[in-house]
């Protein structure tokens, strides 16, 4: 299975906003005051790390089909 | 220094933008895998963004505001009368296949008036879109 430049393209864009989720949502958990958004702030978070993983994994897959 | 409030709504516009992102991804994805991924995620980031807006509306910081129940009928009206207007034309078509898609229309159960009757009690409750049967499989 190939990637095509479009794909790529939108892998990137996407790995680029999961990476500002995952920071933005972090740092929200620690700076907020209320434990019930603390808690939701940080699944949260984990949940873009997840999204993040996945992509990625994805496109190594991939990558790795292409090689043999 | 932003208050809850305001990280909430930002949130809000994050989830949105990212989810905006996922939808473009998968569909120009040619790579079926890739397309399945990036829509699975993309339901992930529906369900955050709802349940910020959940966590929103809760406190009263998000209030949307109910449509006039007689606004509601008024479109209910025009928007049946609309369906009927287009099924007509597109049967009336010359060289349109009389039939093949009446044959499976029906499970829309679009007819004006009559509601989803014809679905399944659970698709019925839900209101829940159910495509016709693929006349090519």
């Amino acid at each position: 299975m190939q990637i095509t430049e479009m794909e790529l393209l939108h892998i990137g864009e996407q790995l680029r906003s999961e990476a500002l989720a995952i920071a933005k949502y972090a740092s929200c958990a620690r700076q907020s005051t209320d434990p019930k958004l603390q808690q939701m702030y940080s699944y949260i978070a984990d949940r873009h790390r997840g999204h993040y993983e996945t992509i990625l994994r994805n496109v190594q897959n991939l990558a790795t089909q292409r090689q043999f | 220094m932003l208050d809850e409030k305001d990280r909430l709504a930002d949130f809000l516009v994050t989830q949105k933008y990212i989810a905006g992102g996922y939808n473009l991804a998968a569909m120009e994805s040619s790579n079926t895998q890739l397309k399945e991924t990036f829509m699975g995620i993309l339901r992930d980031e529906h369900l955050i963004q709802h349940e910020i807006f959940n966590e929103m509306s809760n406190r009263g910081w998000y209030q949307a505001k109910p449509a006039n129940l007689n606004d509601i009928n008024q479109n209910l009206n025009k928007w049946n009368q609309e369906l009927q207007r287009v099924q007509n034309t597109a049967y009336r078509q010359p060289g349109a296949q009389q039939g093949s898609y009446q044959n499976v229309f029906p499970q829309y159960g679009f007819q004006a008036g009559t509601g989803m009757q014809q679905m399944g009690n659970e698709a019925q409750q839900q209101g829940m879109y159910r495509p016709p049967q693929n006349p090519m499989a």
